[in-house]
C-alpha cells in the first residue's frame, strides 16, 4: 500500500529518497550513516479554539483530530468512499464492518468488533452526529451493547428499515474510534510522541503519511500569522478559509417546545447575511433552510415578516470555547432585547452543553454540527436535534425506501423544506474550515465534508 | 439614729450639689452638641457633592482627551477607511482602539447613527443606537444611557462620553467613547466620597455603593439622563456625640462619687462626737453618771462635749455626795433600829433587875419568888438581844452569790414543799412555764423564806399566801402575794431599806436583805398590792440564755 501511495504521488516523492541518499553518500561516511532526506515534519499551528476543540467537532478540530485518530472511512470529495480502519459489506440483515487488519491502537491493541461496537456506542452518547448516522440500525443502543461483549470477525448492524447511506454516514469523524481506557486513543497516520507531538504511523491500514512526524503548535492570531508567513508552519487552523469550499458545519439555534415561539420571534428580527457578516465571520454562510447550500439548500433569505415582540425570560446555552457562537448568542440576546425578552447566556464547554440539554437545562441552544455529505443523513442529524425520534424515525424510513441516491437526496432536500418552520430547529450559518495553507504544500486536498486530507502533503 | 439621718442629709447635700450643674449642663452641652454635629453632618454632605462633582469633571475630561486619541489613532481610521471602501470591519475591530485606553464605551458609527464596530457592543453592530447616537460631535462629554450586554442580560446604564469625528474618513464616521457609570465607579465614588453614592434614572438600571447609616443629608446632581445622589450618614457624627455625652456623663458621676466621699467624710466628722454624745447621754441614763465623752471636733461641737463632759463631772460629785448622805442616813436608821432593837428589851431588863435589887436589900420574903418569876423574862430579853445582834450581823455579812443554773418554777414548787406554814395561813401556788435561770440556791431559799415570813406575819389573823411564777420577757418573775393589810403606797420605797418595818415586831431586816439578794442576782425586789389590796412582793431575775 506504501508504494502504491508513492506511485500516485508526484515525481518528486518518488525519487526523494533516493536523492537524499544520493546526497547522504556525497556528505561522507557520518552522512552516509545518517537517515536519508524523507517526508519532513508537518508543523500545523492551532489558534487556541482549535487546540480547545479535543473532541473534533469543529471542521478544524476534525482536522487535527483525525490525523492521530482517523474515523472508519473518508468520502472523498467525488463522493468515492474510501475505507480507513474498517470495510463494509451490505448483508440482507444490514450492513457489516469487518476492521481491517493491522488497525491498531496507539498501545498496540487492535481493533476488533467488541472494540468497535464500544466505540459506536461511546460515540452516540457523546454526539447528536452519531446518533443520527446509527438511528436507522435497529435497537441501535442495546445491539452495539450486545456486541460490545461479543467478539467475533464481522460486526453486522441490522437496520430498522433499508437505509442506504449508513456507510456515508459512518465515515463522519463523530464516529472515530477511540479508547478512552488509556490504550492508546484512536488509530491516526500519527502516533504520539510526546506533547503536541506524533510521528508517523507505519501501520496505519492506509499506510504512511507522507510526513515523518507531525508538531502542532497552539499559537496567538498574530503568532500563527507569523509561523505561517516565515514557513515555521505549513498550515494555520482556525483562521481564513476557502469560500469555495464546502461548508457543513451548521449552527442551529434549538429550542425546547416551550419556548418554540422565541424561534418565531427571532426568525422575524434575524438578518442571517449581516450576523454572518458581522458576527461569524470566515468561510461562513447564512442557512436560511434545514440543509446548507452546500447539499443543495436554500441560499437565499426568505421573505422578512414584521419583526414582533414577547415577552418573559429564557436561558441560551452556549459552548463558550467557540469565538462565532459567543459572538451570535450575544447578538440574539440583543435581539431578543430589543423584542422585550430577557435572555440569559450560559456558557459551558461542548460536553457538558452536551449533558446539561440532554438532562433537560436551558430554554433555548446553540448547536454546530459537523453535517454529513449527503442530504438524508444531514436531515437526520437536524432531526436528532430536535430530540424527536418518532419523526426521525419516520421521516428517514421514509427517505430510506427511495433506493436511487440522487432521488434520494432530492426526496430529503424537499423534506426538510417542508419541515423548516415546524421543527423546534432555526438554522442560523453554515461554516466551512477555516485554514489558511502555505502556498507551497503539494498534494493537500479536501474530502466531502471539506476537511483537508494531508495524508500526501508534502513540500519543497 | 438623729446621727444616721444627719449623715444621710448631709450625703444629700453634697449629692444635689454635685449633680446640680451636670442636669443644668448636659441638656445644654447636648443641644450645643447637636446643632455642631448637624452643620458638620450638612458640611460632609457638601464636600462629597463637591468631590463628586470634581470626580466627574475629571472623568470627563479623561474621555474628552481618550476619545480625542482614539479618534486619531491608526487603527481607528483603517476601520473607517475600511468602511468607507464598502469592506465590513468586525464587528469588535474597535477593541484594538479601546485598550489601554480605559473606556469602557467605544463605537464607530456610520453618517445614519448605525453601529459598525463597537469595542463594548459588538452585538448591536448593524443597528441605530439611540442613546450614542444622539450625541453631538465635539461637544464636552455628556451623560446617556448605554445598553451593557450581560450573561444575564442587555441593561441600560448611563455613561459619561464623546463624540469626535475620525477625520481619516472626512466625516462620515463618528467615534463616540467614554466610561460607563457603573457600580466599580460608584464604589469608587462611595470610598472618595464616604457616602452612599446611587445613580439611577428612566429605565437604567439603579447602582449604589458605599454607606450611609443613621440620619441621612443627601446631595443630588442631575446628570442629564440620570441622577447622582450622594447621602451622608450621621452615624459617624452620632458615635462621637454619644461618645463626648458619655464623657460628660462620666465626669458627672466621678464628680458625684467624689461628692459623696467627701461629703460622708465631712458627715462623719460632724455626727462622730454628736453620736459620741448620745452615747455618753444614754451612759449616763443608764447610771453611768460620770460618763466622759471624747471626741475629735472643733468650734460649737468642741464647745458641746466640754460642757457634756463638765455635767457629767459634776453630776458624778454630786451623785457621790448623795450617796455618801444616803449611805449616812441608811447608817442612822440601822443605829436607830439598832438602838430601838436593843433599847426595849433593857428597859425590862433593867426593871426586873432593879426590883430584885429592891427586894433583896429590904430582904423581902417575896424575893425567891420574885427571882423566880423574873429570871426566866429577863433570860428571854437576853435571848432576843442576841438574836437581833445576829440578824445585824447576818446583814453585814451577806456573802457573793454563787450563781449555777437552775429552773426557777420547779425549784419553787420544791422548796414550798418542805415550807412550813400557820394553820390559819393557806398557801396557793400557782406555777408558771419552766423558767431557766442562773442563780444561788441558798440566798434564793433565804429570799422566799424572808418573803413568805413577812406574809404570814402580816396576815395576824390569817388568810392566803400566793405564790406564782411567770415569764416577762427575759426575766423570770417571783410573786408572794398575801391578803394581809397591805403596805402603804407612801411606805412601799422605804420598806426595803433596812430597819424599815411597818409591822409591831421584826427588825425591819427581812425585805432589804431579799433587795440585796436580789441585787446581787442582777434583778430586783419590788413592793405592789396585790389583788385583794394585800402586800405583793415581785422578784424579777434574768433568764438564762
Amino acid at each position: 500500500m506504501n508504494d502504491g501511495r508513492a506511485a500516485s504521488g508526484t515525481p518528486w516523492r518518488a525519487v526523494a529518497p533516493w536523492l537524499g541518499l544520493v546526497f547522504g553518500i556525497a556528505a561522507g561516511p557520518a552522512g552516509a550513516a545518517a537517515r536519508a532526506r524523507d517526508g519532513g515534519t508537518l508543523r500545523l499551528a492551532l489558534l487556541p479554539e482549535v487546540r480547545a476543540d479535543r473532541a473534533g467537532e469543529t471542521p478544524e478540530g476534525a482536522v487535527v483530530h483525525g490525523l492521530l485518530a482517523s474515523p472508519l472511512c473518508r468520502v472523498e470529495a467525488s463522493g468515492r468512499l474510501t475505507p480507513l480502519l474498517a470495510t463494509f459489506q451490505r448483508t440482507a440483515e444490514g450492513l457489516s464492518l469487518v476492521p481491517r487488519p493491522g488497525a491498531r491502537f496507539g498501545a498496540g491493541a487492535p481493533l476488533g468488533t467488541p472494540e468497535l461496537a464500544r466505540a459506536l456506542a461511546r460515540a452516540m452518547e457523546l454526539s447528536p452526529v452519531a446518533r443520527a448516522a446509527l438511528a436507522p440500525v435497529r435497537d441501535a443502543a442495546a445491539t452495539l451493547a450486545q456486541l460490545g461483549r461479543t467478539q467475533g470477525a464481522v460486526l453486522t448492524l441490522p437496520l430498522a428499515y433499508p437505509w442506504p447511506d449508513l456507510e456515508v454516514a459512518l465515515c463522519h469523524p463523530a464516529l472515530t474510534p477511540w479508547r478512552g481506557d488509556g490504550q492508546g486513543g484512536g488509530i491516526g497516520l500519527y502516533v504520539g510522541d510526546g506533547p503536541e507531538r506524533g510521528k508517523a504511523s507505519p501501520d496505519f491500514p492506509e499506510g504512511r503519511p507522507h510526513p515523518d512526524a507531525l508538531v502542532l503548535s497552539t499559537l496567538s492570531r498574530r503568532a500563527a500569522q507569523r509561523a505561517l508567513e516565515g514557513r515555521g508552519a505549513q498550515a494555520l487552523l482556525g483562521e481564513g478559509g476557502d469560500p469555495s469550499a464546502q461548508a457543513l458545519f451548521a449552527t442551529y439555534l434549538v429550542a425546547r417546545s416551550g419556548s418554540q415561539p422565541l424561534l418565531g420571534l427571532l426568525d422575524s428580527r434575524l438578518d442571517r447575511a449581516a450576523l454572518v457578516r458581522s458576527f461569524v465571520g470566515g468561510p461562513a454562510a447564512p442557512l436560511p433552510g434545514l440543509l446548507p447550500p452546500a447539499l443543495g439548500g436554500p441560499d437565499g433569505a426568505g421573505p422578512r415578516t414584521a419583526p414582533a415582540r414577547g415577552s418573559g425570560t429564557a436561558l441560551l446555552l452556549y459552548v463558550a470555547d467557540r469565538r462565532a457562537q459567543r459572538a451570535v448568542a450575544e447578538r440574539l440576546q440583543i435581539l431578543l432585547a430589543d423584542a422585550g425578552v430577557q435572555l440569559t447566556l450560559s456558557a459551558r464547554t461542548a460536553e457538558a452543553l452536551e449533558r446539561d440539554w440532554g438532562a433537560g437545562q436551558g430554554d433555548l441552544a446553540l448547536r454546530s454540527v459537523l453535517l454529513p455529505p449527503l442530504p438524508a443523513p444531514a436531515l437526520a442529524v437536524v432531526l436528532e436535534l430536535t430530540g424527536d425520534t418518532a419523526a426521525q424515525r419516520r421521516e428517514l424510513a421514509a427517505l430510506g425506501a427511495v433506493p436511487d441516491a440522487a432521488e434520494r437526496a432530492t426526496r430529503a432536500r424537499e423534506r426538510a423544506l417542508q419541515l423548516a418552520g415546524t421543527l423546534p430547529v432555526l438554522p442560523l450559518h453554515v461554516e466551512g474550515l477555516r485554514a489558511r495553507l502555505d502556498p507551497s504544500l503539494i498534494d493537500v486536498r479536501r474530502d466531502a465534508l471539506g476537511l483537508l486530507v494531508l495524508d500526501d502533503a508534502w513540500w519543497p | 439614729m438623729s446621727g444616721l439621718r444627719l449623715r444621710t442629709l448631709l450625703l444629700l447635700a453634697f449629692a444635689l450639689v454635685a449633680l446640680l450643674p451636670l442636669v443644668v449642663t448636659v441638656p445644654f452641652a447636648s443641644r450645643r452638641i447637636e446643632q455642631t454635629f448637624a452643620r458638620e453632618l450638612s458640611a460632609r454632605a457638601d464636600a462629597a457633592a463637591a468631590l463628586a462633582r470634581a470626580e466627574l469633571d475629571r472623568l470627563a475630561a479623561e474621555v474628552d482627551q481618550a476619545v480625542t486619541a482614539c479618534a486619531q489613532d491608526p487603527l481607528a481610521e483603517s476601520v473607517a477607511l475600511q468602511l468607507e471602501t464598502g469592506v465590513p470591519p468586525a464587528a469588535d475591530a474597535m477593541r484594538g482602539v479601546a485598550e489601554g485606553r480605559q473606556l469602557s464605551v467605544l463605537t464607530l458609527h456610520d453618517a445614519s447613527g448605525v453601529s459598525r464596530s463597537s469595542a463594548f457592543l459588538p452585538a448591536r453592530v448593524g443597528d441605530v443606537e439611540p442613546g450614542l447616537a444622539a450625541v453631538q460631535v465635539g461637544a464636552a462629554p455628556v451623560v446617556v444611557p448605554v445598553e451593557v450586554q450581560r450573561p444575564e442580560g442587555v441593561q441600560l446604564r448611563p455613561a459619561l462620553v464623546a463624540a469626535r469625528a475620525v477625520e481619516a474618513a472626512h466625516g462620515a464616521v463618528t467615534l463616540v467613547g467614554g466610561q460607563v457609570l457603573d457600580g466599580a465607579w460608584a464604589d469608587r465614588l462611595a470610598r472618595l466620597t464616604g457616602a452612599l453614592v446611587e445613580i439611577q434614572g428612566p429605565s437604567l438600571v439603579p447602582e449604589s455603593a458605599g454607606l450611609a447609616e443613621g440620619r441621612t443629608v443627601r446631595r443630588v446632581l442631575p446628570l442629564g439622563a440620570a441622577e447622582l445622589s450622594l447621602a451622608v450618614g450621621s452615624a459617624a457624627v452620632d458615635e462621637t456625640r454619644a461618645t463626648l455625652l458619655r464623657a460628660l456623663l462620666a465626669a458627672g458621676a466621678l464628680g458625684l462619687g467624689l461628692a459623696l466621699g467627701a461629703g460622708f467624710l465631712f458627715a462623719r466628722g460632724i455626727t462622730r462626737p454628736v453620736e459620741a454624745l448620745t452615747d455618753g447621754v444614754r451612759s449616763v441614763a443608764g447610771g453611768a453618771l460620770d460618763t466622759q465623752v471624747r471626741a475629735a471636733g472643733s468650734g460649737e461641737v468642741r464647745v458641746l462635749v466640754d460642757a457634756f463632759n463638765r455635767m457629767t463631772e459634776d453630776l458624778g460629785h454630786a451623785t457621790r455626795a448623795l450617796r455618801a448622805a444616803e449611805q449616812a442616813a441608811a447608817w442612822e436608821g440601822v443605829a436607830r433600829s439598832l438602838a430601838h432593837e436593843l433599847r426595849n428589851p433593857l428597859t425590862p431588863l433593867q426593871m426586873s433587875l432593879e426590883t430584885l435589887l429592891a427586894a433583896r436589900k429590904a430582904r423581902d420574903p417575896r424575893f425567891e419568888v420574885l427571882f423566880v418569876e423574873s429570871a426566866p423574862a429577863m433570860l428571854e430579853e437576853v435571848e432576843r438581844l442576841r438574836r437581833t445582834i445576829d440578824v445585824f450581823a447576818r446583814f453585814a455579812r451577806m456573802p457573793a452569790a454563787r450563781l449555777e443554773p437552775l429552773e426557777l418554777t420547779a425549784w419553787t414548787e420544791q422548796t414550798l414543799g418542805i415550807a412550813g406554814a400557820r394553820p390559819n395561813v393557806s398557801l396557793r401556788w400557782e406555777p408558771g412555764p419552766p423558767l431557766e435561770v442562773h442563780a444561788d440556791r441558798d440566798q434564793l431559799a433565804q429570799l422566799l423564806h424572808n418573803l413568805l415570813k413577812n406574809a404570814e406575819e402580816a396576815m395576824v389573823a390569817g388568810g392566803q399566801v400566793t405564790v406564782r411564777t411567770r415569764a416577762e420577757g427575759d426575766r423570770a418573775v417571783l410573786e408572794v402575794e398575801d391578803t394581809g393589810p397591805g403596805i402603804a403606797a407612801e411606805d412601799r420605797a422605804r420598806v426595803l431599806e433596812p430597819g424599815v418595818t411597818s409591822k409591831a415586831t421584826g427588825s425591819g431586816l427581812g425585805l432589804a436583805l431579799g433587795a440585796r439578794i436580789a441585787q446581787g442576782h442582777g434583778g430586783s425586789l419590788e413592793v405592789d398590792a396585790g389583788a385583794t389590796g394585800g402586800a405583793l412582793l415581785r422578784l424579777r431575775i434574768p433568764r438564762a440564755g
